[in-house]
């Protein structure tokens, strides 16, 4: 036990005293275990900013696109299914091409430009999370009497020249008069929208004529969406359910198992190949350090050093190394782990029991890269040595 | 020296028909036949010319290196039947050497220096130290125990090396060249730390082409083309028989 004691203190000496081969050999290390470190930190960060980064409107708004028109009572059923918030009718004006736009109630109006016209129904303004700047959204109300009423995109009414809906303004949509009832500033979906005019179903038959919506736009309770994805099929078409496609978001859960699964096999191969680096830089510094002490090899034999006990020196001093490498890597790793995730706005994650182990999986390298030098040393004999 | 030496018991080293061969073609034989026996606390000097197989000698006497033939005795224990560890064990326990040059480790101060030799004898943290300041205070080093190799001359470095054995307490101090690498004035005083901080039941060998010094010890074998005989013989009259190295 002494003996051990005795060479452990020497082999501290020998790595304390000796800073350039203690660095020349520790380098290596320090890189493999630092790497490993700081990919299994941005693994951790990484997966975790994922889930963050699932917004919650994403993930529960569901689109369903139906071979034939969908009516409202085909949204009503839809509406009725248990997770199901809001839903409502969405479908573009002649595939959102713009239709020409005057200020005023005839066409020759001051300020004349052509606009796109997305349809929704009261219902899927709610759904698509229309936000006012000014004004109100029109109602089933409004569209049951046919009101002539027009919401105006943020931009839209910049292009128009319309910064308020005060007082009502009227706009002329290729000949028809429309009343301004809301300016929208901002939607969590069809973000389009924003650059034209949104009209209630009715407004969209007498514009376009052809009310063919196909499109609807569910919001569903957390969780539900991907349930509402498989059942919202049969609810808006009975008949041929299989003919609705619906458009669900990617589930968290298994996303977020993918990404990790992903960037552990990254981890993986990073940690390997660092840890690799770290083996045979630790194997080719000691193997020349065995080389340049020979003499001092030569002289521990001479003085009644053992075999045994010359290659338990060059182990131990290997691992010593190791274990440095391992403790400023780890250091390094959180450090870089905590300097990248906060740059990507991330919270830094770690797992506290890997950073602890770094020091030991350096040990470990060091045990295994001194062990071939170590029996090298122990090869040499004291009278070759001393005369080289 | 045909003649096999009676082994008496204050005999510590006895070699009976010792050779060393190494293998070649055609192969070198650098000890021949070697007979003589070196007794408790006697000071011996080997002398030959270079290449003469008198640091062979040395290094077999030492246990650096095995014979191929004949019968070499420790304290009575012949050397051929031991393992390597039982061998490194042998010569931990009862030999000291000085060699031509210190080969003091760099990075260890002169008193880390001296212990170093006696790490391997398990000698205990404090009696470690205690032995080695003693040997450095022995060989008058004392004040510089402290100081790295770099920072000592060539004769100190060498004093250091002295006290490294004497530290050791060795049954038998093998110096082979000690003075080989130094001055005529550092190397008298050299030797002299080396003969007066001998104890008495110390035997002491010591290799020298330096016929001045060889004048001074008591007993002398020459070697000559790997053959050792008693005596100074053809030597006696030289005063140096050139280079340090076998």
């Amino acid at each position: 036990m002494s003996g051990l004691r005795s060479a452990f203190a020497e082999s501290v000496t020998s790595v304390v005293r000796h800073p350039m081969r203690t660095l020349l050999c520790a380098l290596g290390t320090v890189v493999a275990v630092g790497a490993f470190t700081t990919t299994n930190g941005l693994t951790e960060s990484a997966s975790g900013a994922v889930s963050a980064s699932f917004n919650e409107l994403r993930a529960t708004t569901v689109e369903f696109q139906g071979p034939s028109t969908l009516s409202d009572a085909d949204v009503a059923r839809l509406a009725r299914l248990h997770g199901v918030t809001r839903a409502g009718l969405v479908w573009d004006i002649d595939q959102q091409q713009p239709l020409p736009v005057a200020v005023g109630p005839t066409a020759s109006g001051p300020t004349q430009t052509q606009l796109p016209v997305t349809a929704m129904s009261p219902s899927a303004l709610a759904a698509v999370g229309a936000v006012l700047s000014s004004g109100r959204f029109y109602d089933t109300g409004a569209d049951l009497h046919h009101q002539m009423v027009v919401l105006l995109g943020s931009g839209a009414a910049s292009q128009l020249g319309i910064s308020s809906s005060l007082g009502n303004p009227a706009i002329n949509v290729s000949g028809i008069v429309l009343t301004v009832v809301g300016i929208v500033s901002s939607t969590q979906q069809e973000s389009q929208s924003l650059l034209g005019m949104i009209v209630p179903p009715y407004v969209a038959d007498v514009i376009a004529g052809n009310h063919d919506p196909r499109r609807v736009i569910a919001r569903t309770a957390p969780g539900a969406a991907q349930l509402i994805g498989r059942q919202g099929p049969a609810e808006l078409d009975p008949y041929q359910p299989s003919q609705v496609t619906a458009e669900v978001p990617p589930n968290p859960t298994t996303q977020r198992a993918q990404v990790q699964a992903s960037l552990s096999t990254l981890l993986s191969v990073l940690s390997f190949a660092g840890l690799g680096i770290g083996f045979l830089s630790i194997a080719a510094v000691t193997i020349m350090s065995v080389a340049q002490r020979r003499s001092e090899i030569g002289l521990r034999r001479a003085v009644g050093y053992g075999r045994l006990e010359i290659a338990r020196l060059i182990v131990l001093e290997a691992a010593g190394v190791g274990m440095l490498g391992g403790i400023v890597g780890a250091s390094i790793g959180v450090l870089a782990t905590s300097a990248i995730a906060s740059n990507n706005h991330w919270t830094p994650v770690m797992n506290t029991t890997l950073v602890l182990a770094a020091p030991f999986l350096g040990v470990a390298v060091g045990v295994l890269a001194g062990s071939y030098p170590a029996i090298r040393a122990a090869r040499i004999t004291p009278m070759a040595a001393l005369r080289s | 020296m045909s003649a096999a030496p009676e082994p008496s018991q204050q005999d510590v080293l006895t070699l009976t028909g010792v050779g060393r061969m190494y293998p070649g073609s055609p192969p070198v034989h650098a000890l021949r036949d070697a007979t003589f026996s070196v007794g408790a606390g006697e000071v011996l000097g080997i002398i030959g010319r270079s290449g003469s197989g008198k640091s062979t000698l040395l290094n077999v006497l030492g246990l650096l290196d095995l014979p191929t033939s004949g019968d070499y005795r420790v304290d009575g224990e012949r050397v051929g039947s031991l393992s390597d560890h039982e061998q490194t064990a042998l010569r931990a326990r009862c030999f000291g050497f000085v060699f031509q040059q210190s080969f003091l480790l760099p990075s260890l101060s002169a008193q880390e220096n001296v212990e170093l030799g006696l790490r391997p004898r398990r000698v205990g943290t404090s009696e470690r130290r205690e032995r080695a300041i003693d040997a450095l205070v022995q060989v008058g080093l004392s004040h510089r125990r402290r100081f790295l190799p770099g920072e000592m001359s060539g004769g100190e470095c060498q004093r250091v090396a002295i006290a490294r054995a004497l530290a050791q307490r060795p049954r038998v101090l093998l110096c082979d060249e000690p003075t080989g690498n130094l001055d005529e004035r550092t190397s008298s005083e050299v030797l002299q730390t080396l003969i007066d901080n001998q104890a008495p039941d110390v035997s002491v060998v010591i290799v020298t082409h330096d016929m001045r010094i060889a004048r001074t010890l008591p007993r002398l074998l020459s070697v000559r083309d790997g053959a050792v005989s008693e005596g100074a013989g053809e030597f006696l009259a030289a005063e140096t028989l050139g280079g340090g190295q076998p």
